[in-house]
């Protein structure tokens, strides 16, 4: 009896018109970007001969694997880690260890960095998932700390500040047999990577799961009613999310043929941070956006990495305190709106 | 197939259930009533794992369900609904029935990631049942909108069919007809009455009387966290305290 | 003997700058109702100030502090007036990022203004002495002079949040914002004050402890995360439970790092936090039933 009233129209008749995002935008056009996405991404290297601009679309793409892990957990079951770094480090890290002391091939290498990040994140997850909200990202914040001081002082296994090297650069004989130069292969095993985990990225959150995972951010007390255990749920995408930081940064310390502490250092969490929500949390095109937005455009306009911080310190506090939806949000606002008066012209 | 055996808690010196007990019987349809806070809501909290009693036992199909999560509780095929429409505004009138039947089929980890043939089985029956209910509350236009733009009739009537999605063994109902406009109530009612005749088992928390009186077999009366009366809807009618309940509250 | 007791006096000393920048931080949290991912900076930036006063104008030493703390305090009040403000009602996680950005332009200022090279200041010779205890440790007039400042600090701050009238508005916000915009009560004004409060106590700490840390644009950070770290440990937007999660930490990072190595001397701050949590989950003297689990009926 103590509800709030909510008086509704009784029944919406389904709109007759189309909206205006759909005119501009149709279902068909629509279902045709990702592959024009894909289509652009690979003809960019027979447009683009730099070394330097191929290097920052490069960076792009592993921006892209990692801000999709990261808004696994953080966009789509709400529980903000701090932690994503020390997972990336982690399969860079395995990486390199593996190659120095046992020269196993990539494969395995790649196959040990996930395990490696996967059993880490089980390891953070089961105490900082007693937790919640600020108390769990200060206590995923504090594991990410630990991982950065272990990188730093374990020189024995790590070879401290003075990082290790002799990762060898991705190639593919495949791919050097049309004649690609190193850094045009380094350009498609990323592009490769970035598609193969977007696809899964895609069709993980469409899937029964995402559907739940939706459903324990939404709302808790309403999920575990529809018998949801939200532990394990919060639980499954952070440790996913972990496996796929841990993949991507077995293939970037080979990209970057060392690896070093600062790694896992948490202005990546920052970067990546600006990069979901400026991008819209549990999104997917925003995210992929905003991921080549906020690497490519201040690298492209030579930025010095000092007003850079500053532009991201700035769009970061203007950016979510205006914009509580992110771009994506706000384009779908402005959408929304566009439309509205479209049918209210029409109608 | 529910049994409620000295139950009681209390919030900080307020005694909000004292010994309460009672039992609802397969197929039966048991209606709560009591003043406004009385505990209603309070037990179905209790029953439905979101509270710990503080004595007592509630026993579902002969387990004993008082210290389990709210989860494992509805994995037993125990369903609610919330008294304030709980449902997930962002996913569509679909998917929110859906998600209910998320869990109700034990599937492997792998299976949990890939469509395998099991999953993709388990997807097509659940999407049909969903559809079916859908129909029956009238929200097939529906389906594709998400659950927050509804009206708030329909939105009770979506999250009822969420509660009943998992075919449960029992359904708790938490006032489905407060704030709904005179339709939506008739809705409600002939939906809960067909349920009802196809053998669901239902336990009601309503202070609609005529709904009451026109639907349950047998009517518990909670009074300040007491059980003051239980019987058919006749007997508690004509029961003397039950009025003073209501006419001194 | 020797050892321990030095260490135990680094403790005290290192807890005492926790409890006034974490002390704040609760206050802030408490009163104003934001997560201030930017409070270390505000440190950062008294330690500039308190530079600029007393080694570049050559400001007497108890003038320079004086001016340091209210200038942080006017600073800080601008800053939330300008910006933060519009924060108060929003989520989490929200306050968490836009504050965060708020940390990276103060960082990057400053780096602009003072290059990002480590500064450092030397205190009046006279604080420099060492004076003996019984226990054989070792104890400057500066250690001595850190602990009573904070002392007198802290119970001053005790004494306007009980007996000032805008502190008891403070305390009475902190407990029920609502109430309190009924009841007529200038919340934005009482917000802000609390805000500058807390700034200031931020320029005392850095006065304070600029002689034993050098000061440069990235320290805000690990200011900031350590001082979440007590505040958490002693329970979100308790000032009382901050002191005594500062003293906690102060001691256990001392002796860490003094017994077992001074490489992890933050992961120790860390894990005891977790540990703590891990049987209470809202810190010390949180509420209990309040804010705890993920999201409640
Ligand atoms: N979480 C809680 N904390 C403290 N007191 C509570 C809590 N939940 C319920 N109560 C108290 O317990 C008593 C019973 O409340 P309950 O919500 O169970 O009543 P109800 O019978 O469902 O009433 P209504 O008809 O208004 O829904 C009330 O006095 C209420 O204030
Ligand atoms: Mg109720």
């Amino acid at each position: 009896m103590t509800d709030h009233v909510h008086h509704g129209p009784p029944n919406h008749p389904p709109s007759r018109f189309r909206s205006l995002s759909e005119v501009l935008a149709p279902p068909a056009a629509r279902s045709m970007l990702p592959l024009f996405v894909l289509v652009v991404a690979v003809l960019v290297p027979f447009g683009v001969k730099d070394a330097f601009t191929l290097g920052i679309l490069t960076d792009s793409l592993i921006y892209v694997v990692l801000a999709l892990s990261y808004d696994l957990s953080v966009g789509r079951v709400g529980a903000l880690s701090l932690a994503h770094p020390a997972f990336f480090g982690t399969g860079a890290y395995a990486a390199a260890i593996i190659v120095q002391r046992y020269g196993l091939p990539l494969g395995l290498q790649v196959l040990i960095a996930i395990s490696a990040s996967i059993v880490l994140a089980v390891v953070i997850g089961i105490p900082a998932f007693r937790l919640s909200h600020l108390t769990f990202g200060m206590a995923t914040l504090g594991f990410a700390l630990i991982a950065e001081l272990i990188a730093q002082n374990e020189i024995g296994l790590t070879n401290g500040p003075l990082c290790m090297a002799g990762l060898s650069p991705l190639s593919s004989g495949w791919l050097s047999s049309f004649g690609f130069d190193q850094n045009v292969q380094q350009y498609y095993i990323f592009l490769v990577i970035a598609v193969a985990v977007a696809v899964f990225f895609w069709v993980l959150v469409r899937s029964r799961i995402g559907r739940a995972y939706v459903a324990v951010r939404e709302d808790e007390p309403m999920a575990m009613a529809a018998g949801i255990n939200p532990t394990r749920y919060r639980m499954s995408a952070f440790v996913i999310g972990a496996g796929l930081a841990g993949l991507i940064g077995a293939f970037y310390a080979h990209y970057l043929s060392v690896v070093c502490p600062t790694k896992l250092d948490i202005s990546y969490t920052v970067n990546l941070l600006v990069i979901l929500f400026l991008g819209g949390t549990g999104g997917f095109w925003g995210i992929i956006a905003a991921a080549f937005v906020f690497t490519a455009i201040p690298e492209a306009l030579q930025v010095a990495p000092n007003i850079r911080l500053i532009v991201y310190g700035a769009a970061l506090l203007v950016g979510v305190t205006a914009l509580p939806e992110g771009f994506e949000g706000a384009t779908r606002t402005v959408r929304r709106r566009l439309a509205r008066y479209a049918r209210g012209n029409r109608a | 197939m529910l049994e409620i055996h000295g139950v009681s808690k209390s919030f900080a010196g307020v005694h909000a259930l004292e010994s309460i007990e009672f039992t609802v019987s397969e197929g039966q349809l048991v209606s709560m009533i009591g003043p406004n806070g009385s505990g209603k809501t309070t037990l179905f909290n209790c029953i439905s794992g979101f509270l710990r009693p503080d004595a007592g036992k509630i026993v579902f199909q002969g387990k004993q369900i008082g210290a389990r999560a709210p989860f494992e509780i509805a994995q037993l095929g125990l369903s609610r609904t919330f008294q304030s429409v709980r449902l997930f505004a962002k996913l569509s009138a679909l998917e929110n029935l859906l998600v209910s039947m998320q869990q109700h089929q034990d599937d492997s980890i792998l299976g949990r990631f890939f469509h395998t043939p099991a999953i993709r089985r388990h997807e097509a029956t659940a999407t049909a049942r969903a559809l079916e209910l859908l129909e029956r509350v009238k929200l097939t236009a529906h389906q594709a909108k998400p659950a927050g733009e509804l009206s708030y009739g329909q939105r009770k009537l979506l999250s009822i069919a969420a509660a009943l999605m998992p075919h449960p063994k029992l359904v708790l109902l938490d006032e489905p007809t407060s704030a709904v406009n005179p339709v939506a109530i008739l809705a409600i009612r002939d939906l809960l009455r067909e349920i009802h005749a196809e053998g669901q088992t239902i336990l009601l928390v309503e202070h609609n009387m005529e709904f009451v009186m026109e639907l349950s077999e047998r009517v518990v009366v909670l009074d300040a966290g007491r059980k003051i009366a239980e019987g058919s809807p006749r007997q508690v009618r004509e029961d003397k305290r039950v009025m003073e309940a209501y006419l001194g509250s | 003997m020797t050892f321990f007791a030095s260490e135990i006096v680094n403790g005290l000393v290192l807890a005492s700058f926790f409890a006034l920048v974490a002390g704040g931080l609760a206050l802030i949290f408490g009163v104003v109702g934001i997560v201030n991912f930017a409070h270390g900076d505000f440190v950062m930036i008294a330690g500039y100030f308190f530079y600029e006063l007393y080694v570049h104008l050559q400001l007497p030493y108890l003038i320079a502090i004086l001016l340091t703390v209210l200038g942080t305090a006017v600073f800080g009040g601008s800053i939330y007036w300008l910006a933060l403000r519009h924060l108060v009602e929003r989520a989490w996680y929200a306050q968490l990022l836009a504050t965060l950005g708020l940390s990276i332009l103060f960082e990057n200022i400053a780096q602009q203004i003072w290059s990002p090279n480590a500064l450092s200041v030397a205190t009046p010779s006279t604080l420099q002495v060492a004076i003996h205890i019984g226990v054989g440790a070792n104890v400057t007039v500066q250690d001595v002079y850190v602990f009573i400042g904070t002392a007198v600090c802290l119970i001053c701050l005790w004494l306007i949040i009980t007996k000032w009238r805008w502190g008891k508005a403070m305390r009475a916000v902190a407990q029920n914002r609502e109430a309190c915009v009924v009841s007529g009560i200038n919340v934005k004004l009482v917000a802000l004050l609390a805000f500058a409060l807390s700034t200031a106590l931020c320029g005392l700490a850095a006065c304070l402890v600029l002689p034993m840390q050098d000061v440069f644009p990235t320290v805000g950070l690990s200011f900031t995360t350590q001082a979440f770290v007590v505040v958490i440990l002693g329970g979100m937007g308790s000032v009382r439970g901050a002191v005594v999660a500062a003293v906690i930490v102060g001691l256990v990072e001392a002796l860490a790092a003094g017994y077992i190595s001074s490489g992890y001397t933050d992961a120790f701050g860390y894990a005891i936090m977790i540990l703590i949590l891990l049987v209470r989950p809202t810190g010390l003297f949180g509420d209990r039933v309040q804010r705890s689990g993920w999201s409640s009926l």
